[in-house]
């Protein structure tokens, strides 16, 4: 999973939580990483947030990765340390609406969430305000899924509390007191992602299947596909390998392939 | 359950749309401009959002009753559908509308009022010929009923209006609003099967075949007309058994005067839906079975087509006169 932060103390409680280590090589942004979770520390304002997901989107491998921006937020009626996940994005300067899609079952609330260019002191409706969720958002659905793009956010100020009467340690303790919703959010978002993303196994095999033979691109399109069908209709691995081995080139292979296949075509 | 509810701010005062908001207090309300920003927008993953789909609310200003040709009538010369709700409750396999639709949410337009306004129209432009409507095609015209109120609108309209003929076409169990009414004799409701080993490969969340066969006989014993749609046929082991089996369960306890008319349509869906429709499921056994690409329509292969067809023909002229069956072309979504 990718988490976009914008303060080192927003960081702080994730950072401990996941067990995440300072990445040593030299990025644009602070980095923090374990085998399965990678953080970057944007900093303020729409500008660092889209470079900081476009920098996270450049370096993914998974075809659908999970994006979470998390943080505090002021909010024109929640009360302080209220946590919630945004439902529709909105910005004072662009004109594009972004509704991430509501699929984490939880009790966690909900609230539209306006991105601002300047800090808001006046909170003139009921929502929330931030200053980098639009950007994160448009900058991530260039290369995920929305369903996995999700903006968690903990109200830091509001009409009774200002800003100003916040300091960096308050920050810390306000967002590891969600811990765990968020970390409810990270489960779901979790299994969401492996339900859609192919599985390390079948990487491995087609890799396996790929080497037999000397197969053009078109080839193995062809094959991904005979693969993903062998696979639907539960055939065995070793029976596929076998196969594509016992043909003399890759178009006989391909053949042997598609005979073994023909006979199991058909619904149980 | 409806936990998320989007509504354009356009209809927000919309009595249908107060009427939602009332009935689902704990549903997050959230607004927004069309419902087009929240269902259609690219890189959106049908099968996640299917889990837990929101309802949209919204306003059709756009075209809303189509023509449809009559190859998929059941005998009318004029054939239309409207569609006041896009997408289903259920999650068949084989549904066109999820390689059709970006988006898994339910999108409902509040003004039925429109919708009635239109259909009228048509049907007053040609008042000696009977002109069909069919409410089932971009979802389940009775699947959520309880949440759209939609037969409890349009039902006595209908009823009213004897020239408009309309197919009410689903897999639901949820007849409770027409078993209010007296039966109308240009109303058919269409259960929609496969057989029951099928059923429970494929569709998922729809009803047991038995209790549709259930609640169709008592529709029918009440003196409603009612359809069979065996719609899409699915290519399957022990074939001609399982279809027989089928046929004779939905048949044999039927008043046959109360039976409107049965159709007939093989699996088919435009290939680029297809494709889409495959890559949100690629393990599913349908999609590996002898399918082939004619004319930019993902269908089984010309003769495997033919010859279920045929079978199911067959069997079915065994039950029923050949006037009441039909064949049909449409896409494979059929409630
Ligand atoms: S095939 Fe019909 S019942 Fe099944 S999901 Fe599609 S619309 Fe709903």
């Amino acid at each position: 999973m990718n988490f976009v932060v914008a303060l080192p103390t927003e960081a702080k409680p994730i950072v401990e939580a996941f067990g995440l280590k300072k990445y040593s090589q030299k990025t644009p942004f602070p980095m923090y990483k374990n085998d399965l979770h990678t953080l970057v520390i944007s900093g303020v304002g729409k500008n660092r947030a889209s470079s900081a997901t476009g920098y996270l989107l450049g370096r993914n491998q998974s075809t659908c990765p999970v994006f979470l921006n998390f943080g505090i937020a002021g909010h024109g009626s929640l009360p302080l340390g209220s946590a919630f996940l945004a439902t529709r994005i909105i910005s004072d300067q662009e004109s594009e609406n972004y509704y991430p899609p509501q699929i984490i079952s939880s009790r966690i609330r909900k609230s539209p969430l306006c991105s601002v260019s300047k800090p808001v002191t006046d909170y003139p409706e009921e929502i929330g305000y931030d200053m980098e969720a639009h950007a994160f958002f448009a900058t991530a659905c260039l290369g995920t899924t929305r369903e996995l793009i999700q903006v968690f956010k903990v109200v830091s100020d509001n009409p009774n509390h200002s800003i100003a009467q916040i300091d960096g340690d308050q920050i810390t303790q306000l967002i590891a007191g969600s811990l765990p919703d968020f970390q409810t959010i990270c489960g779901q978002l979790q299994s969401m992602e492996k339900e859609i993303n192919p599985k390390s196994e079948e990487i491995e095999f087609k890799t396996i299947g790929y080497s037999i033979h000397p197969f053009s691109q078109t080839q193995r399109h062809l094959l991904d596909r005979l693969f993903r069908h062998a696979h639907s209709l539960a055939i065995d691995q070793s029976i596929i390998l076998a196969g594509l081995r016992s043909g003399k080139s890759a178009k006989e292979a391909i053949r042997n392939l598609e005979k073994i296949l023909e006979p199991h075509r058909v619904i149980k | 359950m409806i936990d998320q509810i989007y509504f354009e701010e356009e209809i927000e005062d919309h009595p249908r749309t107060q009427e939602f908001f009332a009935r689902f207090p704990k549903a997050t309300l959230t607004p927004c401009l069309h419902y087009k920003e929240v269902f259609n927008p690219v890189g959106q993953n049908f099968r996640l959002q299917k889990q837990k789909p929101g309802l949209i609310l919204a306003k059709q200003n756009g075209k809303r009753i189509q023509s449809i040709p009559e190859s998929y009538g059941i005998g009318g010369k004029q054939n239309f559908y409207f569609s006041h709700l896009l997408n289903c409750l259920y999650d068949c396999r084989y549904c066109f509308l999820q390689g059709m639709y970006p988006s898994a949410h339910y999108v409902l337009f509040v003004n039925y009022e429109e919708f009635w306004d239109d259909i009228f129209e048509k049907t007053s432009q040609s008042s000696e010929i009977p002109t069909w409507f069919f409410s089932g095609y971009d979802c389940d015209s009775l699947a959520m009923e309880s949440t759209t109120r939609f037969v409890e609108f349009f039902l006595p309209l209908f009823a009213k209006n004897r020239n408009a003929h309309l197919e009410l076409r689903t897999k639901s169990v949820n007849i409770r609003t027409l078993k209010k009414y007296s039966p109308s004799p240009n109303i058919v409701t269409a259960f929609s099967f496969t057989p029951e080993e099928i059923s429970e490969q494929l569709e998922n969340g729809v009803p047991k075949v038995k209790s549709r066969i259930k609640a169709m006989l008592e529709l029918a014993r009440q003196g409603w007309l009612v359809g069979i749609r065996i719609d899409p046929v699915i290519d399957c082991i022990d074939f001609e058994n399982r279809y027989a089996k089928l046929f004779n369960q939905l048949i044999k306890d039927l008043p046959l005067p109360s039976l409107h008319s049965v159709s007939l349509g093989s699996f088919r869906m435009p290939t680029s839906f297809f494709r889409r429709i495959e890559k949100l499921y690629p393990h599913e056994p349908l999609f590996a079975g002898k399918l082939t690409n004619k004319n930019n329509s993902t269908t089984y292969l010309p003769e495997l087509e033919h010859n279920r067809l045929q079978v199911c023909k067959k069997l079915l002229l065994d039950l029923l006169p050949q006037e009441k069956l039909f064949l049909c072309e449409m896409n494979s979504s059929s409630p």
